[in-house]
């Protein structure tokens, strides 16, 4: 490694560098600024300040016939119809400009300009209605009651909220998981009698005959996926949502991750939409926006079957209506409970600690242009947001079991099968561990009992026979026979798709505890590559877990602004579970402690991510010099590598093949600077940047032999291992 | 030259004055009359008085040499005139306002909804001062002033008089306290020419002068700065208050620059002139504090504002005289200078001298008033107004809160105006469907020929009625006028209470008002929560139309509870609002000015280049900073020198 350069130098592109720089030169101020903005809480979370809302006095029909009288966003808050909004959006002086403006640049005839803006916003408008709203209340509450155990709302949180809301514009920002999030947010508004979201939907609904309707009556408007060059869209989006923000009327709710994340994993927040919504308060239209970043926590995903194959490469099925009847069959399981806790709200104004300028000489209906400070803390918000919502989730018993299962199907022979006693013991030794690191866990009776209920939630995936033995079942065949055309990435074969989704699946929930583990298992790594290059010293330990932290930064939510507080939190929560040694004298240098176990574990779980990785700097790596590759290629190929791999049981981790891991595999390398990317006529190609893509490559390599050299031990069975027992269940 | 003229001016200046008057003084002096002032000052404070020969004042002032006599010391206006408590309700004493000797049983109720207040337990201010700091004297000037023949005095309460304006602070401070520097000395100047000399002399000497007109401002622009160690000379121009001349063909005049506003109008009057000029403070404030600091008079819409009345102007700087040697109404003689003079707040030298456009008095002046379903359509409405260009005299809208205020302000009323009022509230209210908690009122006042009045009044109304506003009578609008000089009082009767208050405004593009307004209320209504303040009046009104936008003006007051230094809470909360100001698109002031309370924000209102150009002219005009009240810009170059 010492040939190549140190992995902070290579962890840093140029440009990354400029901006690490700048992170770092804003964090003290944003310490600041969070501290303010989050008053130390009152205490620890504790599962007793979550109520079943479920579980209510009145009943269903008189529940949702209730007198309706929401707490209002603002005191200015104007009830608008749907007409009166487009009327307002079409009439706003942006409009104006912008239809003049295309037009005479198009020479377009300004009606026919007019007539598109009204179609677009027919098309985007929300309708929402009080009774649709109670009837499909009415619906959901029949339906909930029947799948789930209970949906949990921290009461404090309301409370909280409440005190918060009433003087301005307020977003709910809720983490996405599932479609069902959709309708949570809105049927905990009305329980709590608070004005109900308008929400920020996909196009895809729209097409569905009868769901488009009833989203839009319930409060959803629609967005097109992708709108890159239309203008007139752009401004008539950004107009729709500026005026739901000036108008106060509703809370807004957007995901601002964008989409479903379909590895349970938050993705990397997506900052169009909040730019946009955040711009009437940069142009002092309002004085503060309420933010409130909401984390809705499923026991078990309804989708997690479907999202496993479409990390393998099964194409998504288009939604339809009968897509969604099909779907019912859902109904038929469990699914456990669900938890929702509201976060403290964010001033907007204090975060940005009263950015903005008075710039102000522009008029309104011209594009606000956001400054590169503004920009900072947009990011900053945005994954602070994230971050928040992290925070605030309540982690099943199953998460933990799951990291268990897991460790041990890799780790240990086919003939040692894990019984309960033992994932019972481990399981109990990974919550305290995890709460250490800040975690709820949904833990309500003692510790076995829970376990066994939520195990038995998940008994699709996961079996326990009669002597106590845990297994991996195998989940049920695809629901659509598969067609290798119709395959996304790499046409996997059938043996390896039928361990490859249990085992994404599995994942799935692995990948609902990351957010806690992730800066401890990179910095246990760190530690360990330091000691055994013979180093140990604290600055070292930060070279590596900086690059670490680089290459997995399009992966997890690592902020550069925290870099140094995440190392230092680590290390002091590492040293108290005894992962590290507390007594050293020497501050500077780090060793291992007596905890090797858990110091296992945690290094475990960078293996998928290192092999995928690694198997896509090789791909790139073989990308003749003066080619380039699309996306679509590069995963396809790595896939093509990783199967063999698996085949040839030099790996054992599936989930290595998640064509989500693989594109943010490229991502990172492209803003590391060992991949260029390229546009072509719209198409994004990537091509090596050869002596760095080849010192990334040797990095990961050297981390990735440090973490396999733990499951080798096996290794000679271990991917049979887990087929046999697959295959045993079918 | 200059002597020419003056010896001219003064023959003028005779045959203007109505002689009666000032013969009438000189002879039978009066208590309260400033003519007979010097001498019974003189006679009661020997020893400490060094005055000159009598000349007689042919325009006395409403104001005397001794403010203290007629003015509080400690609070706004006259000595006679404040809102008091008796038996438990809430009375304004003395004559000389419309609600005077009336009992106010609505507002005494409205203080107690709003505030939450006990009037039975007022908090009592400190009784007057009478330890004052030791003035630093600088006794080569003191030696050389002596020799000039000019009225002068060392005493406290003079000084202490002169060492604050009317902001919140200041008033605070002499409630409670005192100041840590106040001016050593207090100069009363006669004319331009022993302006001149003065200046002249604290030059050669480094003393500071700080001039003074009728001490409102609410900038701290009066304040002294407590770092400066050398002896300050507090310049009270209210003797230099004559109408030198007054030219009916062209229809200008001119004026020292000391006189106050009542007088200035009361003499115009005689000769059947305005100026048009009315800032709220024209009671008592003064030409030259006009000039200084931007002013705006209520009827700019007629007569425009002051920079606009300002044909000629002198201003006396440490290297010289500033003025134009031309009257032309309109020049292209490079940049305006006199714009140097405008808004210069007391930094660059000290203005004698004013010629002013004047105009007949009107033939009509006719009060309306206009009330709204709501402030955005209020809103609407005076933007509509200005596009057309058709606005009154004046047109102001107050927000809900401050028209209930005003309703609140109403006396106990008779049998029949108590009909007459429940029938109209019935009316509007039920018949026309306002929401007493919505609605806003409009004031109005028309100024000129009889027909342009009617014309106004009928393109108002009609415009009034496109945004759903109903005329609400003459009445209506004519208290919202005559109870602006009261309103005034009303801070010290909240000091009894815990409550302080103060104003402040700004002026925003007509796209941005009725968001400004929104924010910034939402913004105080936020920092209130932040500090427990539960009792809080937060209202603002639109009281000026301009073609590219509007002015408004907001009141702010809270119960202060047991906070220990409320004064500084309500400085705190007002930067915050004027952040928000800022950041919602308006401007750092549009008549106030900056003082001292708003230089952090002046770099950013007009640039480093102009920071620069105001130092270069500063350090010309002002090379040892003589004008050293440090307002505008802060001492940057004071560190220089």
């Amino acid at each position: 490694m010492s040939s190549n350069g140190s992995p902070s130098q290579i962890a840093e592109g140029t440009e990354q560098a400029e901006d690490r720089q700048k992170a770092a030169n804003a964090a003290p101020q944003l310490q600041d600024v969070l501290r303010h903005t989050c008053p130390s809480p009152a205490g620890p979370r504790v599962l007793s300040t979550f109520r079943n809302i479920l579980d209510r006095d009145s009943c269903d029909l008189v529940w949702v016939t209730k007198e309706w009288r929401p707490q209002q966003v603002t005191l200015h808050a104007r009830t608008r119809t749907t007409a009166k909004i487009r009327q307002d959006v079409i009439s706003s002086p942006k409009m104006q400009h912008t239809i003049e403006q295309l037009s005479s640049q198009n020479e377009v005839p300004k009606e026919a300009l007019w007539r598109e803006l009204n179609d677009i916003l027919i098309e985007m408008g929300h309708t929402q209605t009080m009774p649709v709203v109670r009837w499909f209340g009415y619906v959901l509450s029949k339906i909930m009651r029947k799948i789930y155990s209970g949906v949990f709302v921290n009461e404090e949180s309301i409370a909280r909220l409440r005190a918060s809301i009433g003087n301005n514009p307020v977003i709910f920002m809720p983490s996405h998981r599932s479609y069902a999030d959709f309708l949570l947010m809105s049927y905990v508004c009305f329980h709590y009698n608070i004005m109900l979201p308008v929400i920020a939907a996909g196009m895809d609904f729209v097409s569905m005959w009868g769901v488009g309707r009833l989203l839009r009556d319930s409060g959803a408007f629609f967005i097109r996926r992708s709108f890159g060059n239309d203008k007139l869209y752009w401004a008539a989006f950004s107009e729709y949502v500026q005026t739901l923000i000036t108008a106060g009327e509703n809370p807004i709710e957007f995901f601002v991750e964008g989409t479903r994340s379909r590895t349970a994993k938050s993705l990397c927040p997506k900052l169009g939409l909040l730019s946009v919504a955040l711009e009437p308060y940069l142009t002092g239209q309002v004085s503060d926006i309420v933010v409130v970043p909401i984390n809705i926590s499923y026991d078990r995903t309804l989708e997690e079957t479907l999202y496993s194959y479409e990390l393998l490469g099964v194409p998504k099925p288009k939604e339809s209506t009968s897509g969604l009847f099909k779907a019912l069959n859902v109904l038929d399981e469990q699914y456990g409970r669900i938890h929702i806790d509201f976060t403290e709200p964010i001033s907007v104004n204090k975060f940005f600690g009263d950015l903005r300028s008075p710039k102000l000489m522009r008029p309104l209906h011209l594009p606000h242009q956001i400054t590169p400070d503004e920009s900072t803390r947009i990011i900053w918000l945005a994954n602070y947001v994230v971050r928040q919502q992290q925070k605030n989730a309540v982690i099943s018993l199953f998460s933990l079991a799951a990291v268990v299962i897991t460790h041990h199907v890799l780790t240990k022979p086919r003939n040692q099968l894990l019984n309960m006693h033992q994932l019972t013991r481990q399981v109990a030794s990974l919550k305290s561990a995890a709460e250490s690191f800040g975690a709820l866990i949904d833990c309500r009776d003692n510790l076995e009992v829970s376990l066994q209920n939520a195990l038995h939630i998940h008994k699709s995936l996961i079996v326990t026979s009669k002597d106590g033995q845990v297994q991996v079942k195998n989940v049920a065949a695809a629901q659509a026979p598969i067609d290798p055309a119709k395959m996304k990435g790499h046409s996997l074969q059938d043996k390896t798709l039928q361990v490859g989704v249990p085992m994404v699946m599995l994942q799935h929930y692995v990948n609902q505890t990351l957010h806690l583990f992730i800066c401890p298992a990179i910095v246990s790594l760190s530690v360990q590559q330091s000691i055994n290059q013979g180093s140990g010293m604290k600055d070292d330990v930060f070279a590596r877990y900086l690059f670490l932290r680089t290459l997995l930064s399009h992966e997890f939510i690592l902020h550069k602004a925290w870099e140094t507080m995440d190392f230092e939190q680590s290390i002091q929560q590492l040293q108290k579970l005894g992962v590290l040694d507390e007594s050293l004298h020497d501050s500077m240098k780090l060793s291992l402690g007596s905890n090797s176990h858990l110091h296992q574990i945690l290094c475990q779980l960078l293996l998928p991510f290192l092999a995928g990785y690694s198997s896509a700097c090789s791909t790139m790596l073989e990308v003749p010099a003066g080619k380039t590759v699309s996306l679509n290629e590069a995963l396809k190929s790595t896939q093509a590598r990783l199967e063999k791999l698996l085949l040839s049981a030099q790996l054992n981790h599936h989930y290595s093949l998640s064509l989500d891991l693989l594109t943010a595999a490229v991502n990172s390398l492209s803003s590391m600077g060992a991949v260029i990317k390229n546009k072509e006529n719209g198409k994004v190609l990537y091509s090596p940047n050869s002596n760095r893509l080849r010192q990334v490559t040797q990095i990961v390599g050297d981390f990735l032999q440090l973490v396999a050299p733990i499951c080798r031990k096996s290794q000679d069975e271990q991917a049979r291992l887990f087929i046999t027992q697959a295959k045993a269940r079918l | 030259m200059a002597t020419d003229r003056s010896s001219f001016l003064v023959k003028q200046d005779v045959r203007l004055s109505h002689c009666s008057m000032s013969a009438e003084s000189k002879e039978a002096p009066t208590n309260g009359d400033s003519n007979s002032f010097v001498e019974v000052y003189s006679a009661e404070n020997n020893g400490q008085q060094f005055r000159k020969a009598v000349k007689v004042n042919l325009t006395p002032s409403a104001i005397p040499k001794r403010r203290q006599e007629l003015l509080k010391w400690n609070g706004w206006g006259y000595e006679d005139s404040k809102f008091a408590v008796r038996k438990g309700v809430i009375w304004f004493t003395g004559n000389r306002y419309p609600i005077g000797e009336l009992e106010l049983p609505y507002f005494t109720q409205w203080t107690k909804d709003v505030f939450n207040v006990d009037l039975s337990k007022p908090i009592t201010p400190q009784p007057p001062i009478s330890k004052f700091p030791d003035p630093i004297i600088n006794t080569d000037f003191m030696a050389e002033i002596r020799k000039c023949n000019l009225v002068i005095s060392d005493d406290g309460m003079d000084r202490l008089f002169r060492a604050h304006g009317h902001t919140l602070h200041d008033i605070y401070i002499l409630r409670v306290g005192m100041f840590a520097r106040i001016p050593d000395l207090v100069i009363w100047p006669d004319s331009h020419d022993e302006v001149v000399k003065i200046v002249e002399l604290a030059t050669k000497y480094n003393v500071v002068i700080m001039p003074y007109g009728g001490g409102t401002s609410v900038t701290c622009a009066n304040s002294c700065p407590e770092e400066e160690k050398r002896m300050i000379v507090s310049l009270d121009m209210s003797q230099m208050n004559r109408i030198l001349w007054l030219d009916r063909d062209n229809l200008v005049a001119c004026i020292e620059a000391g006189i106050i506003g009542q007088d200035l109008e009361k003499e115009l009057k005689i000769n059947g002139f305005t100026t048009g000029h009315e800032p709220d403070s024209h009671e008592f404030s003064s030409l030259g504090g006009w000039v200084a600091t931007r002013a705006s008079g209520m009827k700019k819409n007629v007569y425009g504002n002051i920079e606009d009345l300002l044909v000629h102007v002198r201003m006396v700087t440490p290297t010289g005289v500033l003025e134009k040697h031309t009257q032309g109404p309109r020049v292209s003689i490079g940049p305006d200078f006199n714009h140097v003079v405008l808004g210069s707040e007391g930094t660059l030298g000290v203005i004698t001298e004013v010629v002013l456009k004047i105009r007949p008095l009107p033939a009509c002046k006719k009060y309306g008033s206009i009330i709204f379903p709501d402030f955005e359509s209020g809103v609407n409405c005076m933007r509509e107004i200005a596009k057309k260009r058709c606005q009154p005299a004046s047109i102001r809208l107050v927000d809900n809160e401050q028209f209930k205020f005003g309703q609140a302000l109403k006396a106990e009323p008779s049998f029949f105006g108590h009909i007459t009022d429940g029938f109209k509230r019935f009316y509007v209210t039920k018949m026309k469907g306002y929401n007493v908690h919505k609605m806003v009122v409009a004031t109005l006042l028309f100024e000129g020929e009889q027909s342009t009045v009617e014309n106004q009044e009928k393109m108002v109304y009609e415009i009034a009625h496109q945004f759903g506003g109903m005329p609400a009578g003459e009445v209506n609008g004519q208290r919202g006028y005559t109870l602006t000089f009261v309103i005034a009082y009303i801070r010290d009767l909240g000091f009894d209470f815990n409550i302080v208050a103060e104003s402040f405004e700004t002026s925003v593009p007509w796209d941005r008002t009725l968001s400004l307004c929104r924010n910034v209320k939402g913004r105080v209504a936020a920092e209130c929560k932040a500090r427990g303040i539960l009792h809080y009046l937060m209202t603002c009104r639109v009281t000026q139309t301009y073609d590219a936008g509007s002015v408004v003006y907001f009141y702010f007051a809270f119960n202060y509870g047991d906070m220990p230094d409320p004064c500084h809470v309500y400085e705190e909360i007002e930067e915050a609002a004027r952040n928000e100001i800022l950041a919602s698109g308006g401007s750092l002031s549009h008549h106030h000015g900056i003082g001292k309370v708003r230089k952090k924000w002046y770099r950013q209102q007009v640039s480093s280049q102009g920071v620069h150009l105001f130092r270069a002219i500063k350090h010309k005009l002002d090379p040892t900073n003589i004008f050293a009240s440090g307002n505008l810009d802060s001492g940057e170059l004071k560190a220089k020198l």
